[in-house]
């Protein structure tokens, strides 16, 4: 049991690509009129959200796939795979978003709609591995996880709109038309090497997850087979 | 702290977890490529 071939290349391009789009970013951008240089969070924040939003997308993809379509075991690995690295960018993006938040409103933390639906996001992911870490029954861990899955992906809109469905302190979106070239090109950037840490993440979480089940299958083999040769 | 301080702190944690996350999924996959061998299959 090993990792494809192919991971390894891709993990050492993908630290190339991130330091790259990193050192392009930082060194690129100009301070910003109103920020200065604490703009530059952005280059971490934005892209660690909507790779966790990306990732609970997929949650709810193969969730509903593994309900839906099939009961396939490996539709429940993606989805775990997914979900442990979009609880991981979750819990940056806000520690970031806090880090920002203190220069920029004053507070490290505010309950504000944008800033809780995220923490409530968080939450229902640690809740899910939470889930998959205290039952035993594979079968009922998918079930069961699949469940929280949707519930958190459904989430995800609700997380993205706050900003325009309630009163908030935490900017609304930004657009190619509402920001300079300058911090868009760079933005772009760090969202692609994201999505490569992502990919990387994932796949390799879900081929640990694969040779996880493979060894829990063997051993309850092994211990169904030592039970026959007693009784 | 200076503005320089935070975006400093800001980097350098998403360095952190993300290195520590790579780091722990590696030990994870070492451990796993081990147990097999010790149950001699």
């Amino acid at each position: 049991m090993t990792l494809p071939r192919w991971l390894r290349p891709f993990g050492w391009f993908t630290l190339l690509l991130f330091l790259a789009c990193q050192a392009f970013a930082v060194l690129t951008s100009p301070p910003d009129r109103d920020m200065g240089d604490l703009q530059k969070i952005m280059y971490v924040h934005v892209p660690a959200a909507w790779t966790a939003f990306l990732a609970f997308l997929v949650v709810g993809f193969y969730s509903a796939r593994y309900l839906w379509w099939g009961r396939k075991p490996a539709d429940d690995l993606i989805a775990f795979a997914a979900a442990e690295v979009g609880t991981v960018m979750t819990a940056l993006t806000i520690a970031l978003g806090s880090i920002w938040g203190r220069p920029t409103w004053g507070v490290w933390w505010t309950w504000d709609p944008r800033l809780t639906t995220t923490a409530i996001l968080l939450l229902i992911f640690a809740g899910y591995l939470a889930l998959r870490a205290f039952t035993d029954d594979d079968e009922r861990r998918a079930r069961w996880s699949a469940a929280v899955g949707i519930l958190g992906c459904l989430n995800v809109p609700i997380v993205y709109m706050s900003v325009k469905w309630w009163r908030t302190i935490h900017q609304v979106q930004s657009t190619p038309s509402s920001m300079d070239s300058a911090y868009w090109r760079g933005l772009l950037l760090n969202w692609a090497a994201f999505l490569a840490i992502f990919i990387f993440f994932v796949a390799v979480r879900y081929h640990l997850a694969r040779m996880e089940r493979t060894l829990e299958i063997r051993a309850e083999e092994e211990a169904l087979a030592q039970g026959a040769v007693h009784v | 702290m200076s503005n320089y301080g935070f975006v400093v702190l800001a980097f350098g944690l998403t360095y952190l977890v993300l290195g520590l996350y790579a780091v722990r999924l590696f030990k994870r996959r070492r451990m796993l490529a081990r147990l097999p061998k010790e149950q001699g299959s």
